[in-house]
């Protein structure tokens, strides 16, 4: 399969003007909404001014309300259709198919980032705080923790300096619950 | 370097490539499976109702592994899975809120390595096929393309007397791209296409199969010409290679097929 994103390949240089330099969310709060092409998922979004480019980013938020997985991203449709960098809670390990890279290494486990290489290849790793699983852990369960954790890496904030609130418009049961799926529920023959 | 040291390097590089995460609910095995991709697939341990289950926690129902949406490959994909789940002997099951978990259970401790194995096995294998594209989308356009125009210019030319994609009246499973009716006469055409030689081919074996057929057919008396239009700008045109071939369209056809470059030749005929 060929993963290579051709549009960050051709314009390496801007995509790196997209994710590190300063951007400004212009929503203070950001309400989850259920999303419309899938029940069990939450979706909120703001629009992004960047400092230097005039182009339309958008910051993404989605949250299953299954087991309590979320997602940060931002878009830039002008420039590819695919989320430009992304912050994933939960979900499957990714594999960093690199010769330089020791096999064992390869497995970058959730919660992580994703980005790019210069070659177009998507690429996922922690930073220095989702290497101590502490504090892994906390912002997994926490997606305000996670918030703010994407916006430093991205060089993202509020006019005011501080980072977007995240809030449940219809909250079926407390925000900072972490949902479990119930297995005694589920019939195994 | 010697083969001890290789053998222990590999051996502690795929050991240590599976992780594990201790949920609430159960114990995630991120296992040293990866999919084309590049995810690794995780198997859940739980203890439920008495029974030890591992399952893929709905990752592929919910697609967790973001496998691409591909229309038209439900078909190809539920036979795949339904393959798999027999032969890795995996389970399917919904929740109330109707999302699908894939499981296997085990009586003892012991056999959960070998399930593991299975369930991730057959997790790697349907991720893949759902990442997969079946349809040849650069030959499906270039048929498209010029199916319409063809028919157009039929259209254009005879108005009413074409009927597209049509049978004789007793061979009805055996389509031709036109007949032209013109008074008590038919005209049996077939189109000619594709974006590489296999697919080209496949075209001229169909316009053989169908002409032959059509001799057959209690009309034969009224079939005044069978025709192939050749799309002559289509990348897998190559008469040299296809000579054998053609030569065998040559004997079932009436008149040499037609070039779409030369399409004009067409209006003299009929």
């Amino acid at each position: 399969m060929n993963n290579i994103n051709k549009y960050i390949k051709e314009k390496f240089d801007f995509f790196k003007d997209l994710v590190y330099i300063d951007k400004i969310v212009l929503a203070n709060i950001i309400q989850l909404e259920p999303k419309k092409s899938n029940v069990k998922w939450l979706t909120g979004q703001s629009i992004v001014q960047h400092r230097t480019i005039n182009d339309e980013i958008v910051f993404f938020v989605e949250r299953s309300k299954r087991d309590s997985k979320y997602g940060i991203k931002l878009h830039c449709p002008s420039f590819t259709n695919e989320p430009f960098f992304r912050f994933d809670s939960d979900g499957p390990a990714h594999r960093n198919d690199f010769p330089n890279i020791p096999l064992e290494e390869q497995s970058v486990t959730t919660p992580h980032f994703n980005s790019y290489k210069e070659d177009g290849k998507p690429i996922a790793y922690k930073n220095k705080v989702l290497r101590i699983e502490s504090e892994a852990k906390m912002i997994a369960e926490d997606i305000n923790f996670g918030v703010s954790l994407f916006c430093m890496e991205t060089n993202t904030k509020l006019k005011s300096g501080e980072f977007p609130e995240i809030i449940d418009k219809v909250p079926e049961l407390d925000f900072n619950q972490v949902q479990n799926i119930n297995f005694d529920n589920i019939t195994f023959d | 370097m010697n083969s001890i040291e290789i053998i222990e390097i590999v051996k502690s590089s795929f050991c240590n490539l599976t992780n594990f995460k201790v949920r609430q609910n159960a114990i995630e095995v991120i296992t040293a499976y990866s999919t084309i991709n590049s995810k690794f697939v995780s198997v859940f341990i739980t203890f439920t109702n008495n029974k030890i289950v591992l399952t893929d926690n709905g990752w592929i129902d919910q697609n967790y592994y973001e496998t691409p949406l591909y229309e038209d490959s439900e078909d190809i994909v539920g036979k795949i899975i339904s393959s798999y789940k027999s032969s890795f002997n995996v389970k399917s099951t919904l929740d109330n809120s109707g999302t699908e978990y894939y499981y296997k259970t085990c009586e003892k401790i012991e056999q959960i390595p070998s399930a593991i194995f299975n369930l991730a096995n057959f997790l790697v294998g349907v991720v893949n096929s759902f990442c997969i594209q079946y349809k040849d989308e650069k030959e499906e356009k270039e048929r498209e393309t010029f199916r319409k125009d063809a028919n157009n210019f039929l259209k254009i030319n005879y108005a009413d007397n074409v009927r597209l994609r049509s049978a004789l009246d007793d061979f009805k499973g055996i389509k031709f791209n036109a007949i032209v009716n013109k008074g008590s006469n038919l005209f049996l055409l077939t189109y000619v296409t594709g974006s590489t030689q296999y697919y080209f081919e496949n075209d001229l074996r169909k316009s053989i199969v169908n002409f032959e057929i059509a001799v057959k057919s209690k009309f034969r008396d009224q079939i005044k010409e069978r025709v192939t239009i050749i799309n002559d700008k289509s990348e897998g045109y190559l008469p040299e290679k296809s000579s054998s071939i053609l030569e065998i369209l040559n004997e079932k056809i009436t008149r040499k097929p037609i070039k779409w470059t030369e399409k004009e030749q067409l209006l003299e005929l009929i």
